[in-house]
């Protein structure tokens, strides 16, 4: 019996042991390897690199994703044809909106009575000028999905362009060492953060915006679009909060994320990106 | 072997902890951008007609207004997809999304048998495909471009979490060509886009320095006639004028009074008058209409200013040798520094929201605009610089400060009112003809 239970503690302290070994491992590599690779400069270049790689070099696989390689394929365009805008919409959906604060007002009792002294000539009339809207019509700047086929392979030579000056430059270690997917964690998690940067509006214009911090969960599909919905971590709490700036920060948080997507992602580490939990916090 | 499956059981827990653990990619987001948020504002719908025009109108003014803040690009007409026909109707999200606007605004005008207008609107999240918010108002047709006002602050305060500011005017001083070529300095008046001007005083004697109440549609200014100065109390609302210190203890008769600042509550003014050559700040009681002497400095103690909760008082003095900036309680007593930098520091004013005092220097022959905090801790922060800058004015929401800004012309110096906001962006001129100077901005119109 002693014996036996020998035995089984043996197993059981081994087994801790390669336990440990898994969880903690695989830590220490992660922040050796982030600590080395994050220079904040190459977040940006790595994120445009490594995108640039995989979309030039035709690197044969067999390629399920056909998102994030459109680019390469000399565009036969049978493209998922992103709303041609008239789109029926068969759903003019009735009018299900909540009356939803629709303040009556009182009568508004005309205010401008206009005391103008009993002068001749009384008013300056500067042509109320409007502060011109400058509107800049840009209406297609951000463009999600519709392939803008001329723009595009542009942008492909260009890419090749840039790689073969970079090449000729003997930059080839710089190049290698960010684009070869050496640090898989770290440059999926750099090329996120480098996108989403680009779509939320940071809490600067709030007072104490470091106390604005919000934590928005995402699930994503191959593709680099949402899954589901995001969930905004503690949303009772941010959502009914009576600091009506931490509400906005949730809001903020949700649509940049929603506005970001699709993510472009390296798909061949899709089971570190299938979820992910995106930290809103503003660095001063 | 019971103690055998539990270990096993637990190295299991173990591992399916870790790999769900390493299976969430986590993101600290650092930073963003403040890029104005592009918004669209199609003409409300309304009858052919009355309502279809003041749609129109009502649109152009909202989006003018939101673009007037800095913090919106309202998207051009032109690249609309969607035509609203109905505002009841979910928008279709899609044609919005993809001209790049975050927030879309869709409205209604209706004529009402007595001839009212009912304004109706729903402000919406485009990606979230979520209303926001939605209001009506019911006016006179001629109060519409108060109720494109009052649309503007809701999608304002909606979006920004602040207080709007567009159903406000603005009381200034305009100058206009005098005879013998002595410029008239007299009070206008006008919303705070420009539009219905119209002024308040006579050619007559020269009014400046207005003041606006923080409750009520009364402003104070000073009068110089006859030799001297004198505080004057101005309801706007009925057009009476009432000379604020010529009963009791007449500042009149024994000097000159300056600048007046309202309590926050409207019912007291801070103001600064001069004595046997020597300026010291008092309070003056509107409902009693009695003076009392707060600092009793040989030095200049001028331009007071109360904070928001009124438990304070700002001015500038020259006590401790060149012009600074002091506070100390709105009873008088011991007065703390706030300022060390070089150069004059003068006309400070309390920001709405508490945290900061706005002032202009004066510095090797430049001025500038900057705000402080109010205990005085860390760096001044300049936010205009310039050939001559004065008299700064909050906007109600405490975001946007207005100020005279003199421009040297081969012809003398141009005074125009400007606008900038708090990060020292969005540098605008007020639409006013001609000269301009010393604003003051109304609380929120009720």
């Amino acid at each position: 019996m002693r014996k036996v239970l020998g035995i089984v503690l043996s197993l059981a302290l081994h087994a801790l042991v390669l336990g440990a070994g898994y969880v903690y491992l695989p830590s220490f590599l992660k922040d050796l390897e982030s600590a080395h690779i994050v220079p904040i400069e190459l977040v940006t270049l790595s994120s445009h690199s490594n995108v640039r790689a995989s979309a030039q070099t035709p690197e044969p696989e067999p390629e399920d994703e056909p998102d994030i390689d459109q680019p390469i394929a000399p565009e036969p365009q049978p493209v998922e044809e992103p709303q041609p805008q008239p789109e029926p919409e068969p759903e003019p959906e009735p009018i299900p909106l909540p009356p939803e604060q629709q303040e009556e007002r009182a009568p508004e009792p005309e205010p401008e009575p206009e005391p103008v002294q009993s002068e001749p000539e009384p008013e300056p009339q500067p042509q109320p000028r409007q502060p011109d809207p400058q509107p800049e019509p840009e209406p297609e700047r951000r463009e999600p999905q519709r392939p803008r086929e001329p723009s595009l392979s542009d942008l492909l030579n260009l890419a090749q362009d840039t790689a073969q000056v970079a090449r000729s430059n003997n930059q080839g270690e710089t190049q290698r060492q960010v684009g070869a997917g050496t640090a898989n964690t770290a440059s999926a998690r750099d090329l996120m953060f480098s996108q989403v940067r680009r779509c939320w509006r940071e809490p600067a214009d709030m007072p104490n915006p470091e106390q604005l911090g919000v934590t928005v969960n995402i699930r994503l599909e191959r593709n680099g679009t949402l899954a589901d919905a995001p969930r905004l971590q503690d949303e009772n709490r941010v959502m009914n909060s009576s600091n009506r700036y931490l509400r906005i920060a949730g809001e903020r948080a949700v649509r940049a994320v929603l506005d970001c997507q699709p993510y472009h992602l390296p798909p061949e580490q899709y089971s570190e990106w299938r979820s992910v939990t995106l930290n809103f916090q503003l660095s001063l | 072997m019971r103690l055998l499956r539990l270990s096993l059981s637990a190295l299991l827990a173990c591992l399916a902890f870790v790999s769900a653990a390493q299976a969430q990619l986590v993101v600290d987001v650092t930073e963003g951008h403040l890029e104005p948020l592009p918004i669209a504002v199609p003409d409300f719908v309304g009858e052919p007609g009355l309502a279809s025009e003041r749609g129109a109108d009502i649109a152009r003014v909202v989006a003018a207004d939101l673009a007037s803040s800095g913090l919106f690009a309202p998207i051009d007409d032109e690249a609309f997809i969607e035509r609203i026909e109905d505002i009841n109707l979910r928008p279709r999200f899609g044609d919005w999304r993809v001209i790049n606007a975050d927030a879309l605004v869709v409205g209604s005008v209706e004529v009402m048998d007595d001839g009212r207008l009912l304004v109706a609107f729903r402000l919406w999240d485009t990606a979230s495909e979520q209303q926001l918010t939605g209001l009506r108002l019911t006016s006179v047709p001629e109060n519409w471009r108060r109720v494109a006002h009052k649309l503007a602050d809701a999608v304002y305060e909606r979006l920004t979490g602040e207080k709007g500011y567009f159903d406000t005017r603005i009381v200034y001083v305009a100058e206009s060509p005098g005879d013998n070529g002595i410029p008239v300095r007299r009070l206008a008046i006008m919303d705070q886009d420009g539009a219905n001007p119209s002024f308040l005083t006579s050619r007559n004697y020269m009014a400046l320095l207005p003041n606006y109440s923080p409750v009520s549609q009364e402003i104070t200014y000073v009068s110089f006639r006859d030799g001297h100065a004198t505080s004057f109390l101005y309801d706007l609302e009925s057009g009476r004028q009432e000379a604020l210190f010529d009963s009791g203890p007449s500042l009149a008769s024994e000097g000159q009074s300056l600048s007046a600042r309202y309590h926050p509550q409207g019912h007291v003014l801070a103001v600064s008058a001069e004595r046997q050559g020597n300026h010291d700040i008092f309070r003056f009681d509107l409902r009693t209409r009695q003076l009392r002497q707060l600092t009793n400095s040989p030095a200049n103690d001028v331009e007071p200013s109360y904070s928001p909760d009124g438990e304070r008082l700002v001015f500038s003095s020259t006590r401790g040798g060149s012009s600074q900036l002091y506070v100390m309680s709105a009873d008088g007593g011991e007065a703390q520094r706030i300022t060390f930098g070089e150069g004059r520091y003068t006309t400070p004013v309390w920001s709405p929201r508490g945290d900061l005092i706005a002032f202009t220097k004066q510095h090797q022959g430049m001025f500038s605009l900057g705000v402080v905090r109010a205990d005085g801790s860390g760096d001044e922060r300049i936010l205009y610089e310039g050939f001559f800058v004065d008299t700064p004015a909050w906007s109600p929401n405490g975001r946007v400060i207005l100020f005279t800004r003199g421009e040297r012309r081969s012809d003398g110096t141009r005074y125009e009112i400007w606008s900038v906001d708090l990060a020292g962006f969005n540098l605008r001129r007020l639409p006013t003809q001609g000269q301009a100077s010393d604003p003051a901005w109304s609380p929120l119109i009720e």
